[in-house]
């Protein structure tokens, strides 16, 4: 009825970043992270976070070249357009497996932890239609709703970290640098690809009001993802020691668990907690679904949006479905780790940036 | 099919207003005449059988060579003007200083509007619409044989209550008057604490039949003008036959409808708009009712008191806070009972479990039922006392509640424990200042009782998701509805300092995001050192 704007400042950009980077991994990557290098696990994820900003750098240094195109249009200008679309409906089908064995795992973690006689399906369909409530409402109310999350989800976790200080036993992740370097390399490849929503950056481009300090953001945003997962790997090692850590499904809402607040009226305050990663997950599985539907809206070059957006949900809820267990589901998460996650993190966006240099596609970067 | 098409040419009929008299917007056609005698004949045909209209046709000068007509609606005038400006003027004092008529006979007309009124507010119309509206609003027209033209004396002076202490949104200190009734007081008393010239008061008519007299009040160069310009479109954006009281306004101009959370604020507070139009909002006053939209309105204007700037800052950013967790607590309460109650009994300390488990012991219904039944006995209560005069509802507020929740525990239909959680959901959400928002609370606390009857703690947080995602994509006027909590880099976070926090007043230097941006400093200090 009334005029309508769909741009985010950068501060959104960055928060909503923070939110689908940090609910991406936080419930497993201590225990991956032990599994890996044992006491050193968090040197690692420093690797990873080294990685992982490389990744970002190149990703931004591609977007701001082409700041009115999404990942669909400028890979057509820069590879030519089958390709293009080729690697677009490749990048759907991608995020549309990984957000669905994501919403399975988060089916999974609820029904152990807050809900054990409901049927599974009953929560992921819930979750899924609340997260297209948020898709059809635009990406402008999506970067709103993240500022008011990014409050209520961070603020008690690094609350929760600052009360589990006093527990933490140093002299279990010690001695330091015991594992060989090339499998700490090797692990902080592996881990680095937890920090796989950086990818979502190439599809934000057209929606940002400010592309400058694009590169900053997400500077930021990995930097603090990436000093947080270290600290709950130092706290989860230092806590349960190396095999505790390893034996632990979610090792971090185990340690939330432990928190004694004092005088608290609340007992299990892993619940509430887990009430708080609820959140970051919906951010995370909203993101996906809004990218996806913008991806398809792209190709076909429709000019609405939100019809896109149910049809969307069969989908997603049959492919988390498939796999009979969660075993089985994180053995599929692996395995798209393995083949699929590293593409759109770095190799597909090094190639589309050296070869818009050398054919001197979309604005140079001003000093 | 015939019968069809005659029912769409009645359909298209109903859909006009139009007649042989008037046009589509029920504006007058007929064309004002030279001739008096037509002029008072269309004036009959249009007032007939309207008791209410007073006309009389009197000759003036010596020889009463010049008919004249004037016409008032009975009681909307002050008889005291009619009588000694102008028909003393006319019919006495004109006879007794005669002119030389053959001077003046070319031009009575002028003679008659700047010498013959004893009274400053005239006008002169061309048309019978205006002149006839001018009769409906209160002032008395005056015609003269042989000319096309209308003087129109504003005589307006009905009788209304005045201006009165208020009986909602009370404050402790501060001032007292409200509102009233009529447009032109409202418009003073706003006008009484800002003697600008910049502050502007727009007046215009809304409703076909009802003419209602609008007035939008901005200050010049504060309003934003896209949110002004925005503010007219939308104005004249519709064709409403009557608009009996502001909300009518608030609820065609509004952008979401399906929200139960209010997008304008309606004040009776004249400090409260006046505050407000200084930030650069924008003051809509409707004639005939106390009720003062002001646009754009955010969350935060409705947490807002008009006494938060009277009182100490320490003590308001305390119940500031307060109001907040009241709101968060008048949506939550019982849902969130429910979900620990019912489906994770584990996180309550194991005494209090105990101890509500022993006071469900005899209750034969699930929680939901009984919180339910309880929510709904209150907001009877609440409907029933709303519409009885004052001693009657308080005896239903102690029969309903004191007597009948004791007799209800007692009789254990529902647990003490509930009761509780109803008594606390209802006190919060009267801690809320706003009663429009209040009302978007509890409905959506309805949202988060089925919810989390259903799914537990996750539902909470899907109820609790479901209104922050629609809260977030609430505008006003294009202005974020959650803003400053949300999207608040807009204006460099200054906005902060008047939301869960009241700063004190000498940090607040900067107007909010309703102001222009080159007009954002509202405070500034004369000695630098004191910065």
């Amino acid at each position: 009825m009334f005029t309508k704007n769909d741009k985010i400042s950068i501060r959104q950009v960055e928060v909503l970043l923070i939110l689908d980077l940090y609910s991406k991994a936080i419930l497993f990557l201590p225990r991956n992270a032990a599994e890996i290098a044992n006491q050193d696990g968090w040197i690692c994820l420093i690797g990873a976070t080294i990685l992982a900003l490389f990744y970002g750098y190149i990703i931004t240094r591609l977007v701001k070249r082409f700041p009115n195109d999404t990942f669909v249009e400028f890979s057509s200008k820069i590879l030519s357009k089958p390709v293009g679309i080729f690697l677009s409906i490749l990048l759907i089908i991608k995020l549309t497996v990984t957000v669905s064995f994501e919403l399975r795992t988060f089916g999974e973690v609820v029904k152990q932890v807050l809900l054990p006689k409901t049927p599974i399906e009953i929560i992921i369909s819930s979750m899924l239609l609340m997260a297209c409530y948020l898709v059809r409402k635009g990406f402008e109310a999506r970067a709103r709703l993240g500022e008011i999350l990014f409050f209520i989800v961070l603020i008690p976790i690094i609350a929760v970290y600052i009360l589990l200080l006093p527990n933490v036993d140093f002299e279990n992740i010690q001695p330091i640098l015991t594992t060989p370097l090339p499998k700490i390399l090797k692990g902080s490849y592996n881990l680095s690809l937890d920090y796989v929503s950086i990818e979502l950056i190439l599809l934000v481009g057209p929606l940002l009001n400010n592309h400058k300090k694009l590169g900053r953001a997400s500077f930021n945003a990995i930097l603090f993802v990436g000093i947080l997962n270290v600290i709950s790997a130092v706290i989860a090692l230092g806590v349960f020691g190396v095999i505790g850590t390893k034996t632990q499904v979610w090792p971090v809402m185990v340690l939330m668990g432990l928190v004694e607040i004092p005088g608290a009226f609340i007992e299990r305050q892993e619940i509430l907690i887990m009430t708080f990663w609820i959140l970051s997950v919906f951010s995370f599985i909203s993101a996906s679904i809004y990218f996806i539907s913008l991806i398809i809206t792209r190709i076909t070059k429709s000019a609405d949006q939100n019809f896109l957006v149910l049809p969307l949900v069969p989908f997603i809820y049959i492919i988390s479905l498939l796999p009979n267990n969660i075993v089985q589901t994180s053995d599929w998460i692996l395995f798209m780790r393995d083949y699929f996650r590293f593409l759109f993190l770095f190799p597909i966006p090094l190639i589309l940036l050296l070869v818009a240099r050398l054919r001197k596609l979309g604005e140079p970067i001003e000093k | 099919m015939s019968r069809l098409k005659e029912w769409f040419k009645n359909k298209a009929r109903m859909n006009r207003w139009e007649d042989e008299f008037h046009d589509e917007d029920n504006k007058i056609t007929i064309p004002l005449s030279k001739k008096l005698d037509e002029n008072i004949e269309n004036l009959e045909l249009l007032f007939k059988d309207c008791g209410d209209f007073v006309r009389r046709k009197f000759p003036v000068g010596i020889n009463k060579e010049i008919n004249v007509f004037i016409g008032y609606i009975d009681l909307m005038i002050d008889r005291r003007i009619i009588e000694e400006s102008l028909l003393e003027q006319l019919i006495v004092q004109v006879r007794s200083v005669p002119p030389q008529t053959d001077k003046i006979k070319t031009s009575i007309y002028e003679f008659i509007r700047d010498g013959g009124l004893a009274t400053a507010d005239i006008k002169e119309v061309e048309t019978l619409d205006e002149a006839v509206l001018a009769v409906l609003s209160g002032d008395t027209i005056l015609i003269i044989d042989g000319y096309a033209k209308v003087i129109v004396v504003a005589t307006k002076g009905w009788p209304n209550r005045g201006i009165q202490e208020l009986d909602s949104e009370v404050v402790i200190r501060g001032p007292k008057e409200g509102f009233s009734e009529a447009l032109r007081m409202n418009t003073v008393l706003i006008r009484r604490r800002i003697r600008d010239t910049k502050l502007k008061v727009k007046q215009m008519q809304i409703g076909t039949r009802s003419r209602t007299d609008i007035a939008i009040m901005y200050i010049d160069d504060i309003v934003r003008k896209d949110i002004l310009k925005d503010l007219e479109e939308r104005l004249n954006s519709f064709k409403i036959d009557s608009v009996i009281d502001s909300s009518y306004i608030e609820q065609l101009i509004e952008e979401d409808w399906r929200s139960p959370f209010p997008q304008i604020q309606a004040t009776q507070r004249p400090d409260r708009a006046a505050s407000a139009i200084l930030e650069g909002r924008i003051a809509i006053i409707v004639d005939n009712t106390p009720f003062v939209l002001l646009v754009p309105s955010t969350i935060n204007n409705f947490f807002q008191s008009a006494e938060d700037y009277y009182d100490r800052w320490t003590i308001i950013s305390f119940t500031r806070i307060i109001r907040f967790i009241a709101a968060f607590f008048a949506a939550g309460v019982p849902g969130f009972y429910i979900a620990l109650t019912d489906y994770h009994p584990s996180m309550i300390p194991t005494p209090l479990t105990m101890a509500i488990a022993a006071s469900r012991e005899q209750v034969p219904f699930p929680t939901v039922v009984e919180v339910v039944l309880m929510e709904l006995a209150f907001e009877l209560l609440r409907e029933a006392g709303t519409r009885l005069p004052g001693p009657i509802g308080s005896t239903i507020g102690i029969v309903g509640g004191l007597i009948i929740g004791q007799a209800a525990v007692e009789a254990k239909i529902v647990s003490p424990v509930v009761v509780i959680i109803v008594a606390v959901t209802a006190i919060s959400s009267f801690a809320i200042p706003d009663n429009s928002l209040t009302v978007g609370f509890r409905i959506v606390k309805y949202l988060i009782i089925a919810f989390s009857s259903v799914l537990g703690l996750y539902g909470f947080l899907l109820g609790v998701l479901t209104i922050l995602i629609h809260l977030v994509s609430l505008k006003s006027f294009n202005i974020p509805f959650l803003y400053p909590y949300v999207s608040s880099g807009l204006s460099g976070y200054d906005d902060l300092k008047d939301s869960i926090f009241r700063f004190p007043l000498f940090m607040m230097k900067k107007r909010p995001i309703f102001s222009r941006e080159d007009q954002r400093v509202r405070l500034r200090f004369n000695n630098k050192k004191e910065e």
